[in-house]
């Protein structure tokens, strides 16, 4: 198994953060995969709104909005991604 | 994400340091000992949260434990009480739930969060006090549930990242049937010394064959594939720097002493001579929005530490936009401080993460 850094190494750059977005931004296939996602999150939103008995998310929205909340909404240990104070 | 915030979106309350499990890699200290929360720190807790859910258009009091249901519905009841304006979570391991328990969590509206780690050879580090598999147990107040048509997230651990095990961890998910599904890589946390460390190009793949499995059926929400498909659409649209948020949440937790330990709940339980028993201050001698506010102004002790590590990160790390810096808890059990950046767990679960989905999708 590959030796992992050690901490005191830690303060090593990873990877720089321009050269990471420029790769996501070229990476072949990510687009689509993002663009399916999005498709899920609106019809999700859709759904709970259609449930709630609220308005729906025009299609063409590429961020479903406010309400895009469902880790926080539904996971009680959400604090690993969804930090996110007022 | 400079700093912390001085009003949290949520708080999480240990009832009780009790866990009727014993699985092998959980990282609770007093988890053999029944330590309840008394109705004096609850009261306490809430004469500030009521106060805060009052000014927000949502806030949650999350009771995690030990194992929470192991306080008791009666406890339980009387420590939710003096709640007002709040939405109450669990996180249970779901062993206790009976029909009870489901009216319980009819009446008090929970939101519920069950931790299965998969089919039974995946869970098999869950176990009794006796040392025996727990998934039965498990699987059976989950079928309680079920049968009562509530909605749950699951909390998964996987102990054993490797690519061939993810298809098959999503098809069990996806027909158990929660709404979220938060994949946990196994963390050499508090009293778990295992070692984290794994071949990244194998915890790679495993987020990649994940995030294909997701694709094929994407029927339940995947925090981890589902967050980074969110800062990879953000990166996209030229928004990544938009994405986390300006402020840490100080996510207070409130031991079952009343002790609040700020940013990582990991930590309650621990002491250090270097640090002591990391609690910013107790509910019972002070309130709880003065201890987060001034915790907030002055940074001190561990906290501080802390925060210079996370500097630290956004300095060192390209990854910091998608991560907002390595855990707390990561660091202090990985380095035996706060200041250092790159954990084994931001390897497992950040950085092969993202590079899994993005694998994923150059390969697709």
């Amino acid at each position: 198994m590959p030796e992992l850094p050690d901490p005191a190494d830690a303060a090593t750059p990873v990877v720089d953060a321009a050269d990471l977005l420029d790769r996501l931004r070229r990476a072949p296939g990510l687009a689509s995969l993002v663009a399916e996602a999005q498709t899920t999150w609106r019809a999700r939103v859709h759904a709970a709104r259609d449930e709630a008995g609220t308005a729906r998310v025009a299609d063409g929205d590429a961020d479903p909005g406010p309400d895009w909340r469902a880790f926080a909404d539904a996971f009680p240990t959400f604090w690993e991604f969804t930090n996110r104070p007022r | 994400m400079r700093g912390i915030a001085t009003v949290p979106s949520y708080v999480i309350m240990q009832p009780t340091t009790l866990c009727n499990l014993d699985c092998s890699y959980c990282y609770l200290p007093h988890r053999a000992r029944d330590r309840r929360m008394p109705e004096a720190v609850a009261r306490a807790v809430a004469r500030t949260v009521n106060e805060w859910a009052a000014q927000a258009p949502r806030f949650s009091v999350v009771w995690h434990g030990g194992e929470p249901l192991a306080a008791g519905r009666a406890h339980l009841a009387a420590l939710m009480a003096p709640f007002e304006g709040v939405e109450h979570h669990i996180q249970t391991n779901a062993t206790l739930i009976d029909d009870a328990w489901c009216d319980f969590f009819v009446h008090h509206d929970i939101h519920l969060g069950l931790s299965i780690d998969g089919p039974r050879s995946l869970t098999s580090r869950r176990r009794t006090r006796g040392g025996e598999a727990a998934f039965d147990r498990i699987l059976r107040g989950i079928s309680r549930v079920r049968e009562r048509g509530l909605s749950f997230a699951v909390l998964c651990v996987v102990s054993d990242p490797s690519p061939e095990l993810a298809a098959p961890l999503y098809e069990f998910m996806a027909e158990l049937g929660p709404t979220v599904l938060g994949v946990n890589i196994e963390e050499q946390e508090g009293v778990n010394h295992r070692s984290n460390a794994h071949d990244p190009a194998r915890v790679r793949a495993f987020w990649a064959q994940l995030t294909a499995a997701w694709r094929r059926d994407p029927r339940i929400e995947v925090r981890e594939v589902e967050w980074a498909l969110r800062f990879a659409a953000a990166a996209l649209a030229g928004q990544a720097d938009e994405l986390l948020p300006r402020r840490h949440d100080p996510i207070p937790t409130i031991g079952h002493d009343g002790g609040v330990l700020l940013l990582s709940p990991e930590l309650a339980g621990f002491h250090s001579e270097r640090y002591g028993d990391f609690t910013s201050g107790s509910v019972l001698q002070r309130p709880l929005d003065a201890i987060v506010a001034e915790a907030a102004r002055q940074p001190s002790g561990w906290v501080a530490e802390y925060l210079a590590g996370v500097e630290g990160c956004r300095a060192a790390c390209g990854y910091f936009g998608f991560c907002g810096g390595a855990h707390a808890a990561n660091r202090y059990f990985e380095h035996g401080r706060f200041d250092g950046t790159l954990t084994r767990h931001c390897h497992n679960s950040r950085i092969s993460l993202l590079e899994g989905v993005l694998d994923h999708a150059r390969a697709a």
